[in-house]
């Protein structure tokens, strides 16, 4: 078994062939088709990964989006037919790790799941620092000053990717492929909205940050030591 | 100083109140100084006349004494006039008023030609010269004349004067000249003095009438300011703006007009608004509607794909067709939501310094295997120093790509170069091909939507026949410019420039439309340029 | 872009307010006072001018005269005074012509207009010779010469150009005495008694040319006569001169213009020097109405007088001192009285009683008072005539003349006894004797006051060889009956009025420039006559015989009161146009003074 994924999507004909599509790639797919139920249904399964339509009945895909996000750093990947920058945006901030545009090919939300329940896969013990925040990254666990920092593990792997490398300036299609998986340039919107998460978690001031600094016209990198 | 000038003119042609504030004063002005004129002339006309009447009455007095003194003289006395003449000039240029009032001059007229006779001098630090052109007709004519003149003081000033000549004869001697110089400097003093006062005045008035002109015109001019204030306000979007009508005047009127019209406005651009939002709200939906089930089939099409070597020949063939028309549809499904976007005028854009260069590259990279496929070489040609503009780079990215496979499929196997160029103000990217070229007449066509060179290959080749229109409104979108060049049989070259601000406007592109390569240098045809960002294209393909 | 005709049309548009500016700007230029013009005509210049009658009008030389012929026409032509004897010089040679000086002096002749006699005596030498009766100085003061002595003119002739000039001669004039008649006219030039209440008049000649006004004001500012000089005073301040050298007469104003010295007069002086000019001026003839007088161009200013003064202002000053009409006095039957509309009427006071008999009474100028002799001759009594008046014996012994009263009131008389003029200041004793000259004819027999007091007319010797002798009174000033100061008081400049005068029995002043006489000229019998003072001008009188005594007044305008007696004791008095009228019974007749 390569992982539960909870499909949340109320077209019932998708969310069979999605299964269809996850049950031959070898994952464990629980479907739901009403948002009312989606929270109830994810603490009953406990998923490794949640596939999330953002047009529901009942429960708007948002609210759930946020609902699971408030109990859990699962993954979630959204599904979404709607292509306006608002509409992506708000459903990367309630919570969103990715996003996965209709129509889109099998392989090709394959290839998201694959990419966001791989870092699983390979813990390796190091510790490391940026700022004044200690990252253990094979305990999965933030500090500051002994305080931990809670963090999904999009904003954990965003964070170990820019402190791993303190010298190196990332543009935003660096860390697409090295923390989202993509393979060719995709929307760096998902770097922005992760970035504004994350600093608004490790910042002292997310207005002057100083963990993750912008370098103007180029992308991010990680604050001094 | 030009630049101010040119500025009093801006300012003249563009402020109503400031040309009738400027126009009243300078009339007035004129007024003033006409009607200051006539005063002043009145006065020096009143002030002259007295003193020429007050001269001539004192000199008529003067030469009357005068003949009576000589009359009078004591005739047997010995060298009577040696004495009786300069104390009888001194007496009479006296002349009962202050010293220098008057100046009298006695000369010998030229009946007298007698040398020993006593007379023919003026009296002390008299000008003679003034009185020189009377002295004929003072001669010949028995009568009081007068003329104006001028002598020079001793300090050396020219003062005016009434000169008053008459003939007297002085018994057993002859006729001799009687000349009075009344000095005019006083009534020069009051005139100047009238003057100094006029032109005070005149300053005074003009500044009132000025003042005035200004505080009148300004109740007309403030409610216009204001409606056309409330005018570009409407013009920006602020629908719900108003003139504020105060009173039932002509002002009041306009005012009230003018909402009236601001409302009948308002009320059709907001069902216009309305009719966009629920055609923006219909394509959304439809392309979500439509995306769903499309994703469904997709995916069992997938499957059957994936599973089509174990079915009959004609299936597995099926699977296959339906697999590559899946692509199909959904890129141009992609391309009219795209579209559907600019019409509705959602189109949003997300600038950012970007470097053209890199790019270029990453669409050159992309495009690598369809040029392999073609046999086409890939050239790129860039600048040193790179060429960093405020730019969407999803979307540039978009255009290019655009531009180079369109570029590639024409290319007819040929190379295909990207030049990359920039200047201070503008970047630009030009992807110059070598295929069949353009007609002229189609390189107006070539951004239509759905248009095609040549409708016999239609459908041969790749691409939707919106890849041009969206680049163009990509490029639209950026305040930018994306315009095409072409010769039959000499390929064509399109050019995508680009501000290198956002919101600065272009004045031309780095690169030239028509490239140096060009057979010959053609008439460089401009399309959908130059462009001004506005809410919704409109005719841009013409 | 804009299109071309557009933005013409805006240039168009901005120019024209421009221009009007500019034009603005330009236009007061204009209204400033002008330095030049036309010559206009502002009214008819037709000044009255008369030219004044010139008496004489001499021709110049003519061509080819003689050198006789130059000196006759030149003896002729010195009556023409215009010009400086412009004519008369035209006779000379230039250097004379430079030289002579015509003013020195005048010698008259008695040729009555016929010739002089003018011998040439070789070496271009002309002598001219007449007999001179009377001669004129350089002040124009006339007097009469004795004896009509022969003088002689010598001129150097000379030849200019080919004629004959005179290139030597004697400065002055030598005119007939009917040329001077013609020529000169005798003026008055008015002074002041010493003690500056009353105007003396100082007769002198000018010669009658236009400017007579200029003439006599000029000459009045100069000051009196050598024979005055010192007898009278003027209020001029000390370098008055005229400011323009004419005095012009326009309708009846006669203006006199004095330089700023005149301002330094006070108001009395002031108030004299217009009495002075007033008196000076009127007298050439009633075209003079009024006069004004400046100073340094301004009105002289004297207080209670119109800038314009009238001819009869002053005349408080009248040299007369006689009120207009006056009465005549006279004695009958050994009473003193007067003559009220031609009948006697004795007078109130002893006087008029006849108690004591008088003769050769004199009233004083205010009428109040009577001298009068005794008819003895040995005592002068002195009263007042009043009721209470008496007489009182001022002077008593010797032998007395008829008394004089002078304008301040003393009283003068001659005691022939001893030949000595007294005089009583204040008419009261005691006498003191005036210092006299020596005077032609011997002792003084008789005196006459001037009514100004500033001259006096004596008699000397008696009978056939008695003379008239006018002299000028100094240091009457110094007169005070409190302080005796009797050598101060004198007599000077003695002369004979008319030198062929004798048999003088009477003199009496008619007003102060005329004396009426009683005597015999050239050789004739006795006859009355008035004369000037300077004996110029001479008035015949129809002749009466056996006349004794003679009395005048100023002529007025009914007629010129003269009187005289007879030895029978008549009165008579001369009436124009009806002779001598009598007034009856009566001697001594006198009118005050």
């Amino acid at each position: 078994m390569k992982g539960r994924v909870l499909i949340v999507d109320d077209d019932t004909a998708l969310a069979e062939m999605l299964g269809i599509v996850l049950r031959g790639e070898g994952y464990e797919p629980t479907l739901c088709a009403d948002g009312d139920q989606a929270l109830a249904m994810f603490r009953e399964h406990k998923p490794d990964l949640v596939l999330l339509d953002l047009m529901l009945p009942g429960t708007d895909g948002i609210d759930v989006c946020r609902a699971i996000r408030a109990e859990s750093g699962v993954p979630i990947v959204m599904l979404t037919a709607k292509t306006d920058t608002i509409d992506v945006v708000v459903g990367l901030e309630s919570g969103a790790d990715d996003y996965v545009m209709k129509p889109f090919k099998p392989k090709e939300l394959v290839a998201r799941i694959r990419a966001r329940l791989r870092r699983s896969e390979e813990p390796t013990p190091e510790l490391l620092e940026i700022g004044d925040l200690v990252i253990d990254v094979a305990g999965h666990s933030v500090k500051r000053n002994g305080t931990a920092i809670g963090l999904t593990p999009l904003e954990f792997d965003l964070l170990v990717a820019l402190a791993r490398k303190p010298w190196q300036v990332f543009t935003r299609e660096v860390l697409l492929e090295q923390v989202w998986g993509y393979r060719h340039a995709a929307d760096t919107r998902l770097v922005n909205v992760h970035v504004q998460r994350l600093r608004s978690k490790v910042e002292r001031d997310p207005e002057s940050p100083e963990v993750v600094v912008t370098v103007r016209g180029v992308g991010y990198k990680a604050g001094p030591a | 100083m030009r630049r101010w000038v040119r500025r009093g003119i801006a300012v003249w042609r563009r402020s109503l109140q400031m040309r009738v504030v400027a126009t009243t004063t300078v009339f007035s002005l004129v007024a003033i100084m006409v009607l200051g004129n006539i005063l002043i002339t009145e006065v020096r006309d009143g002030l002259l006349d007295a003193k020429v009447q007050a001269s001539l009455a004192e000199a008529s007095t003067g030469v009357r004494t005068s003949q009576e003194a000589f009359d009078s003289a004591d005739r047997s006395e010995p060298g009577v006039y040696d004495t009786l003449v300069p104390d009888l000039v001194r007496q009479l240029t006296r002349g009962g008023g202050p010293e220098g009032s008057r100046d009298v001059v006695l000369l010998r007229g030229p009946d007298v030609d007698t040398p020993e006779s006593p007379l023919g001098r003026s009296s002390i630090g008299a000008d003679v010269s003034a009185v020189e052109p009377m002295r004929p007709q003072v001669q010949t004519r028995s009568e009081l004349l007068w003329t104006y003149g001028e002598v020079s003081r001793t300090s050396g000033r020219q003062v005016p004067v009434v000169v008053v000549g008459a003939p007297v004869v002085v018994p057993e001697n002859g006729t001799y000249e009687l000349y009075f110089l009344f000095p005019l400097d006083k009534e020069q003093e009051t005139l100047g003095l009238v003057r100094r006062a006029l032109l005070l005045a005149a300053l005074g008035m003009v500044l009132l009438v000025g003042g005035i002109a200004w505080l009148v015109t300004r109740q007309v001019v403030t409610p216009v300011r204001m409606a056309a204030r409330i005018a570009e306000r409407l013009s920006a979007g602020r629908l719900e703006e108003r003139m504020r009508v105060r009173g039932e005047d002509d002002l009041a009127r306009l005012a009230a007009s003018f909402n009236r019209m601001a409302t009948s406005l308002q009320r059709q651009i907001r069902q216009l608004e309305d009719l966009s939002r629920v055609q923006r709200r219909f394509v959304s939906d439809v392309s979500h509607e439509l995306r769903t089930p499309l994703t469904t089939v997709r995916m069992a099409a997938d499957v059957l794909h994936e599973a089509r070597s174990g079915f009959d020949p004609a299936v597995e063939r099926s699977a296959e067709i339906l697999q590559t028309q899946l692509d199909r549809f959904e890129s141009l499904l992609g391309d009219l939501l795209e579209i559907s976007r600019y019409d509705a005028g959602a189109a949003h854009l997300e600038a950012e310094p970007t470097d053209l260069v890199v790019t270029a590259r990453q669409v050159m990279d992309s495009v690598e295997p369809l040029a392999d496929r073609r046999g086409s070489e890939l050239r790129l040609v860039v600048p040193r120093s790179g060429a960093v503009a405020e730019v969407d780079s999803r979307r540039i990215e978009r255009v290019l790509r655009n531009l180079v496979v369109n570029a590639i499929e024409h290319g007819e196997g040929r190379p295909v170069t990207v030049l990359v160029a920039g200047d201070e103000d503008a970047v630009a990217v030009a992807v110059r091909d070598h295929g069949v070229g353009l007609e002229p007449s189609d390189i107006t066509m070539v951004f239509n939507r759905f248009w095609r060179a040549d409708p016999a290959r239609a459908r041969t080749t790749g691409g939707t026949g919106l890849g041009l229109s969206i680049a163009m409104e990509d490029a639209h979108l950026h305040g930018g410019w994306l315009q095409a060049w072409g010769e039959p049989g000499d390929g064509c070259q399109f050019r995508l420039t680009v501000p290198r601000r956002q919101g600065a406007e272009l004045e031309g592109s780095p690169i030239p439309l028509e490239p140096a390569d060009s057979a010959r240098r053609a008439r460089p045809v401009q399309v959908g340029a130059p462009y001004r960002r506005v809410g919704t294209p409109d005719g841009v393909d013409a | 872009m804009r299109s071309a005709p557009q933005a013409a049309e805006r240039r168009s548009r901005w120019w024209r307010p421009a221009v009007l500016l500019l034009l603005a700007a330009v236009l007061p230029a204009c209204a400033s006072i002008p330095t030049s013009g036309p010559v206009r005509a502002d009214r008819g210049l037709r000044v009255d001018r008369e030219d004044v009658a010139v008496p004489f009008i001499a021709e110049g030389p003519v061509r080819g005269a003689t050198v006789t012929q130059v000196v006759q026409g030149f003896l002729r032509a010195s009556a023409d005074f215009r010009r400086d004897h412009e004519v008369a010089r035209r006779y000379l040679t230039p250097r004379a012509r430079q030289e002579w000086r015509p003013a020195a002096g005048t010698t008259v002749h008695d040729s009555g207009g016929g010739p002089v006699t003018v011998e040439e005596t070789g070496d271009g030498v002309v002598v001219a010779g007449a007999s001179e009766i009377a001669h004129i100085d350089a002040e124009g003061s006339f007097r009469r010469t004795a004896g009509s002595p022969e003088v002689t003119r010598t001129f150097r002739m000379e030849r200019v150009d080919g004629q004959w000039r005179i290139d030597a001669l004697e400065d002055g004039l030598l005119l007939s005495m009917l040329d001077v008649e013609q020529t000169f006219r005798q003026v008055s030039l008015y002074f002041l008694s010493p003690l500056r209440n009353s105007l003396v008049p100082d007769t002198v000649l000018v010669p009658e040319l236009p400017g007579l006004s200029t003439k006599v004001v000029s000459r009045l500012l100069r000051g009196p006569t050598a024979g005055l000089r010192g007898s009278v005073e003027t209020a001029f301040p000390q370098g008055t001169e005229l400011e323009v050298q004419s005095v012009p007469v326009d309708a009846g104003l006669a203006i006199v213009a004095l330089d700023a010295q005149a301002r330094r007069a006070d108001q009395l002086q002031r108030e004299q020097m217009s009495a002075q000019i007033v008196w000076t001026l009127k007298q050439l003839g009633p075209e003079i109405d009024r006069i004004r007088i400046t100073a340094a161009g301004e009105d002289l200013a004297v207080s209670g007088v119109a800038a314009d003064q009238g001819r009869d202002s002053w005349l408080t000053y009248d040299p007369d001192g006689l009120a207009a009409g006056p009465s005549l006095y006279a004695v009958r039957d050994g009473q003193f009285g007067r003559f009220i509309e031609g009948s006697f009427q004795p007078v109130d006071g002893p006087a008029g009683t006849g108690a004591v008999p008088l003769a050769t009474p004199a009233v004083s100028l205010d009428t109040n008072r009577v001298a009068a002799v005794s008819t003895d001759g040995t005592t002068l009594r002195v009263g007042r005539l009043a009721e209470d008046g008496s007489l009182d014996v001022v002077v008593s012994g010797g032998d007395l003349s008829q008394p004089s009263w002078d304008p301040d009131g003393n009283l003068w008389v001659v005691d022939r006894s001893t030949g000595r003029l007294l005089l009583l200041p204040g008419g009261a004793g005691p006498a003191q004797t005036v210092e006299l000259p020596r005077l032609p004819g011997g002792t003084p027999t008789q005196v006459s006051v001037s009514r100004d007091g500033a001259r006096i007319a004596l008699i000397t010797g008696a009978g056939r060889s008695a003379r008239l002798v006018l002299g000028a009174v100094t240091g009457v000033e110094e007169l005070d009956a409190d302080v005796p100061a009797v050598a101060r008081i004198a007599v000077v400049d003695p002369r004979e009025v008319l030198p062929d005068l004798r048999g003088v029995q009477d003199v009496a002043w008619a007003d102060a420039t005329t004396l009426a006489v009683l005597g015999s000229r050239d050789e004739l019998p006795p006859a009355p006559f008035l004369t000037s003072i300077d004996g110029f001008d001479i008035v015949d009188v129809v002749p009466e015989p056996e006349l004794a005594t003679v009395a005048a007044a100023p002529p007025d305008a009914q007629a010129s009161p003269l009187v005289v007696g007879t030895t029978d004791g008549e009165l008579l008095q001369y009436t124009s146009g009806r002779g001598w009228v009598s007034l009856g019974e009566g001697i001594d007749p006198t009118y005050p003074g």
